[in-house]
């Protein structure tokens, strides 16, 4: 079952976040074990299963990485695998130097950096989906430059 | 059920047996407070002389006292929520002058001559005062609740909470943060909707909270705190400032002198004449704590992502908040002034009666609450390796693979830690096990899968499982610092037949009492005037007193008593004896 699936959200990367909030807060509702305290054993566990898919999909569908892998997997079928992209290497050993160099502006330049991929992968993702593993990729590193 | 108390085949009323009261306890580090919900209104419970703050002190002079009337023995051990989960290297066990180090995890504290006392003990003490006390206004037994925690407690700290409320025989519906409790009060008291900080410093503990509150869901964001302050830690202070020890009497009297100065400029210590303290005084005893709140509070907003400005409005709970120093911090930072529209000694149990009455009768209130610290694993080198991360909402569950680094390698040692820093000896070490019997295979061949469960009361289980052979292993994390589960259970044997158990045990600890008075009291005898006697009858007297040693470790009341009356007998010729010779060398002087 999808991280979509468990929330009951169509498959998307443009996630809107109240749509997301509403749709997790709708299951919580649903399978929370405080609703479930009164309930036999096996419902119980059931609920608690659920509940914690439901919280696992959500922290994984709030994140803008992990909603893209996440993402992919669905449409492809397979997790995103490393694009080996020589250009993205030498993007980021040059964000790399500048960070030694000039932390505050090379910071905010990460943060332009992963605005710009987020709207890339939006793109990708209705159309282009070979160009999206790269992105995958890029924004991963963004995030880990981020700190 | 255990127990069936209607004859078979006869129908019980509906709901005669399974329907229990439900009460909501704030069990504070200074005071306790209970409430619960009576017409759906949910209102605090004045079990104490009309009074709704019991203190939580527990007095064990023969008997066992809770409340004022343990203050009033001034023998009474307080703030030992402090303890609660924490090993005997933590410094806050400085701070307790009753506190014995039995072993690293372990901590217990001098209640009376001959009775030591674990914080868990204590705590289960005043959770069966107030089940007493709330069976007695309410005229019927009360069976459950829900106890509220600080939001910053461990895993440890957690555990040895539920053992407590175990102990004294009540069953916990829901183990829910402090602030939490206070936003789900505040919150349903005024319709609130927005981001909100809870600000809730009490006795002993600080924790913030930021919530999202919206049509009944009250979302915890993220959550921060310390554990080591309060206003506890004000009165130190101030004791340090005005050059006095920090005696029981002391700290009372600059805990007093602190309470009125919420509303004046300049009071007269009650027990030390002519020392006066001002507002300035205090605020200076504050700053540092206040400080320390402050830059937590900034760290918390940092992990959610939010700015000041995006903060709807910040609630204070907890009976420090009064302290005006802490009221302007809280304004500066937050650009604007607290809200005090709940009584902060209450907000946190009333929140807890609501969600004790929605838990066991059903509610729309959802709380979503999070992981305060971050769990891991010790990895090569003593390195953390985070499995679950802080502000993670619970139930939470994450799973890691790891694998054998020796050819052959049969065992794997499994190290959980608790805590944000990198390295192990700076976390919180939460327990240790083995998982044994790996199949042999090369070196990072074996395939183990270690999974971190964290139920929606913040506690966790921890599993391990070889894939490879689907061999599993499973702990509930409590062994290193809570109650193993055989002492929890010889403890349970000795609670269950409370009432009658109750009044044998007084029975049992006033003859040890007694007796331990004899021992040493005829020990400095025999010291000072052994002399006096013939070495049969002084080799006699120590035979006898050993063996009323022997009968003290029986914990068996008639045993002791019939030592004990043995050894009076057979010492009372030592006793005239030495009456004579005493009066022979005064008269000779």
């Amino acid at each position: 079952m999808s991280e979509f699936e468990v929330l009951g959200l169509a498959p998307k990367f443009n996630l809107d976040p109240a749509e997301l909030e509403q749709a997790y807060f709708a299951a919580q509702r649903q399978w929370h074990p405080d609703r479930f305290l009164t309930q036999s054993a096996d419902e119980k566990a059931e609920a608690a299963v659920k509940s914690t898919q439901v919280n696992q999909a959500y922290q994984t569908l709030k994140t803008p990485l992990l909603r893209a892998r996440s993402l992919y997997a669905v449409l492809v079928g397979t997790l995103p695998e490393s694009s080996q992209s020589e250009a993205l290497l030498q993007d980021m050993m040059a964000l790399q130097e500048k960070l030694m160099e000039d932390p505050e502006a090379a910071k905010a330049e990460v943060g332009q950096e992963l605005d710009n991929c987020e709207l890339h992968l939006v793109n990708a993702f209705d159309g282009d989906l070979e160009a999206v593993p790269e992105l995958i990729e890029r924004y991963a590193y963004l995030v880990r430059l981020k700190g | 059920m255990l127990l069936q108390l209607t004859e078979p085949g006869q129908t019980p009323e509906p709901h005669a047996n399974e329907r229990k009261v439900a009460i909501g306890i704030d069990l504070g580090t200074t005071h306790s407070v209970v409430a619960m919900v009576v017409n759906g209104q949910p209102k605090v419970m004045r079990l104490e002389e009309g009074i709704a703050l019991i203190p939580s002190a527990v007095s064990y002079d023969g008997k066992t006292q809770v409340g004022h009337a343990a203050l009033h023995t001034g023998s009474a051990l307080t703030s030992t929520k402090r303890l609660m989960g924490r090993g005997s290297d933590d410094p806050i066990v400085e701070q307790f002058p009753r506190a014995i180090k039995v072993s690293d995890s372990m901590v217990t504290l001098q209640a009376h001559a001959h009775k030591t006392v674990t914080p868990v003990e204590v705590a289960a003490d005043i959770l069966r005062h107030i089940k007493s006390k709330a069976k007695e206004a309410l005229g019927e037994p009360v069976g459950q609740a829900v106890i509220t925690v600080p939001a910053y407690f461990d895993d440890a700290a957690r555990a040895a909470t539920k053992d407590a409320a175990q102990l004294a025989g009540l069953q916990v519906l829901r183990l829910i943060n402090e602030p939490t409790a206070a936003a789900l009060a505040y919150g349903l008291e005024t319709g609130a909707e927005g981001i909100y900080a809870v600000y809730d410093l009490g006795g002993g503990t600080f924790d913030i909270s930021l919530l999202k509150l919206e049509k009944s869901v009250f979302q915890v964001l993220a959550t921060g705190g310390d554990l080591t302050l309060g206003g506890d830690d004000v009165d130190h202070a101030l004791c340090q400032a005005l050059d006095l020890q920090p005696t029981q009497e002391h700290l009372w009297a600059v805990r007093q002198a602190k309470e009125a100065l919420a509303d004046g400029e300049e009071v007269t210590l009650s027990s030390v004449p002519n020392l006066k303290v001002s507002q300035a005084d205090l605020e200076k005893a504050c700053q540092e704590l206040v400080g320390r709140t402050i830059s937590i509070s900034q760290s918390v907003l940092e992990d959610s992502g939010l700015q000041a400005n995006q903060i709807t409005g910040v609630v204070l709970v907890g009976g420090s908040t009064r302290l005006q120093a802490v009221q302007q911090a809280v304004e500066s930072f937050f650009h604007m002034p607290p809200l005090t529209d709940i009584d902060p000694d209450q907000a946190v149990a009333l929140g807890a009666a609501i969600q004790a009455h929605g838990l066991s009768d059903g509610s729309d209130n959802l709380l979503l609450d999070v992981i305060p610290l971050s769990l891991g694993l010790e990895t090569m080198g003593g390195i953390v390796e985070k499995i679950l991360h802080r502000n993670s909402p619970i139930p939470a569950m994450a799973k890691q693979e790891f694998t054998t680094y020796q050819d052959g390698q049969m065992g794997l040692l499994v190290h959980v830690v608790q805590g944000e820093r990198e390295f192990v000896d700076d976390c919180r070490s939460l327990a240790r096990f083995e998982l044994a019997g790996i199949p042999p295979m090369p070196a990072g061949t074996a395939r183990i899968e270690i999974t971190f469960m964290v139920d929606a009361d913040g506690l966790l289980t921890v599993s391990a499982k070889e894939l490879t052979t689907g061999m599993a292993q499973q702990v509930e994390v409590k062994p290193t610092f809570g109650l193993s589960s055989e002492e929890m259970a010889s403890m349970l044997e000795a609670s269950l037949a409370h009432g009658r158990e109750d009044m044998e045990n007084r029975l049992l600890q006033e003859s040890i009492v007694a007796a331990g008075r004899l021992i040493n009291e005829l020990q400095s005898a025999l010291d000072q005037d052994g002399s006096i006697l013939g070495l049969d009858e002084y080799k006699s007297l120590r035979a006898l007193m050993d063996q009323l040693k022997v009968g003290l470790e029986s914990n068996d009341r008639d045993t002791i008593q019939a030592c004990h009356e043995n050894l009076e007998e057979k010492s009372r010729n030592f006793a005239e004896l030495r009456v004579n010779t005493r009066l022979v060398g005064v008269s000779g002087d």
